[in-house]
């Protein structure tokens, strides 16, 4: 894995703009144009492989949450354990997910697991494809997001019933939220699904019927929400989501696996994995470094560092009351000042593709760059 | 295989696709008065005692000219067939053994986003 300065592409802007890729200078620099990361053949193959087991392995979890009854151990409220465990032992589909990697090519560690509403998706699937092309098109990139979610929409729409609209929130007034869900239900369309969007403080409920309705009256039948189920699951509508009916992407089980509890329960169940880190509810298990997450926190919020010798870190935000997990401190690679992650996608249980984000502190936040990447073959 | 052959993009090279017109299918359900009026319009396992008194049939909408309904709350929709007396009831109108309908005009809005009216959704 090198860090590799590039020249930028006349007119980039444009180019990033014309897929809808209108935050690429959000804060200053979002899509780093001038660097990229060179990997090689057999480090995207480790990637690869690491990711699907990573997928193997949260699956076997959730299964262990269930089994031993840890639901509120990683954050469920208990009135909604059984409509978790419900969607579970009907086995309802997940579309996609992110796992945060700790990389330096001779380690690599799961640092986090972006189970529910994970985000950088056009900039990894789009944007650095058509990077690649401009720059680099004769060598390749581990990239096939865009295939992948079409087929998982084509899978989907079969097993709908024709004509059914299927739906895309995200919150109003969050640029970046409604550029990822357009990106989602652009793939929905080319898939054939009947794709809408209607933003989340417009759905409709009638408690009377215990349905959801958009802005005509349809009732939603399926939704992809980029909306975390914690946060959904603590709104006024909450208790008329189990009995709605609704078909929901990410499906209600994932909130197990978006849950930074599921750390400790994944160390718990596979003590001394290579590719784990060991991780606990409880502190008092580290002598020195540690870092503290909230279950619940989103793009490096609250986050502590706590290092044995050196200045500790810690990071804003508003979570942290709903408990937090404690991991071993792996610090990020860090490349002349830059440290760098990397999100590695799984889409209907297949590894799809990576995305790379540096930051000029050890914690990856959403200002974090996105910076794109090749690999020789 | 890593490469992607194609990333092709419709929806936002073309804003036609937005002027598509929804099919809405508002959906409904029919009070009864009791229990034998909800089965002889619905059939015996798809009537529902409400705690205020009085029984519900299933979901149900018109479309194309039929009624589908929800059998059970997650099953998707089917055609009410001929054994569903209900499938009789022309658009419009009411069944006779029915006290009245609950339709989706009772929908109140803004339930959903005040926990994440700081922040943005993404991880």
């Amino acid at each position: 894995m090198k860090r590799i300065s590039i020249d930028r592409r006349p007119n980039w802007q444009e180019k990033l703009e014309d897929i809808g890729f209108t935050f690429h200078s959000l804060d200053g620099v979002y899509w780093n144009e001038g660097i990229c990361y060179e990997f090689t053949a057999e480090e995207i193959d480790w990637i690869e492989a690491v990711t699907g087991e990573m997928d193997r392995l949260c699956l076997e979890a959730v299964a262990y949450v269930m089994e031993k009854d840890l639901l509120e151990k990683v954050g469920v409220p208990w009135r909604h354990k059984d409509f978790i465990r419900e969607s579970w032992k009907r086995s309802d589909r997940s579309l996609y997910g992110r796992f945060d990697f700790f990389f330096d090519g001779d380690e690599l560690k799961l640092l986090e697991y972006n189970a529910d509403t994970p985000t950088s998706l056009i900039e990894s699937s789009v944007a650095q494809w058509m990077w690649l092309e401009d720059v680099f098109p004769r060598h390749d990139q581990f990239n096939s997001i865009h295939e992948k979610l079409t087929a998982a929409f084509r899978d989907i729409g079969r097993s709908m019933p024709g004509k059914t609209p299927f739906y895309f929130t995200c919150v109003q007034d969050h640029e970046e939220d409604f550029v990822n869900v357009e990106y989602l239900r652009d793939v929905a369309l080319q898939a054939g699904l009947d794709a809408r969007h209607l933003f989340i403080e417009d759905i409709g409920c009638s408690r009377e019927v215990g349905r959801f309705y958009d802005l005509e009256g349809g009732e939603i039948r399926y939704l992809f929400k980029l909306y975390p189920w914690e946060w959904m699951l603590n709104d006024e509508f909450a208790d008329s989501v189990p009995e709605s009916g609704m078909t929901l992407f990410e499906p209600p089980w994932k909130m197990v696996l978006s849950s930074k509890g599921i750390l400790p329960i994944l160390w718990e169940m596979y003590p001394d994995h290579e590719n784990l880190l060991p991780s606990y509810f409880d502190a008092s298990r580290f002598r020195g470094s540690y870092v503290r997450k909230p279950l619940f926190s989103r793009e490096g919020a609250n986050i502590f560092y706590r290092r044995r010798f050196g200045r500790s870190l810690q990071t804003e935000g508003t979570y942290g009351t709903e408990g937090s997990i404690f991991q071993e401190l792996k610090e990020l690679p860090c490349f002349e000042g830059n440290y760098a992650a990397i999100g590695s996608w799984i889409i209907s249980g297949e590894a799809a593709g990576i995305g790379v984000r540096e930051d000029d502190t050890p914690i990856t936040r959403n200002t974090s760059r996105f910076v794109p990447h090749y690999f020789k073959t | 295989m890593k490469r992607s052959k194609e990333v092709a993009l419709v929806l936002i090279a073309s804003a036609s696709l937005a002027a598509c017109g929804p099919d809405t299918q508002e959906t409904r359900r029919e009070v009864y008065s009791s229990r034998d009026k909800c089965v002889e319009d619905w059939g015996s396992d798809k009537c529902e005692e409400q705690a205020g008194g009085g029984y519900w049939g299933p979901h149900y909408y018109f479309y194309g000219g039929r009624t589908y309904f929800f059998p059970r709350g997650r099953d998707n929709a089917v055609p009410a067939g001929k054994d569903v007396r209900f499938s009789g009831v022309p658009q419009g109108t009411r069944s006779p053994r029915s006290l009245g309908t609950i339709t989706s005009t009772h929908v109140v809005r803004g339930g959903f986003g005040r926990t994440g009216s700081y922040h943005g959704s993404g991880s």
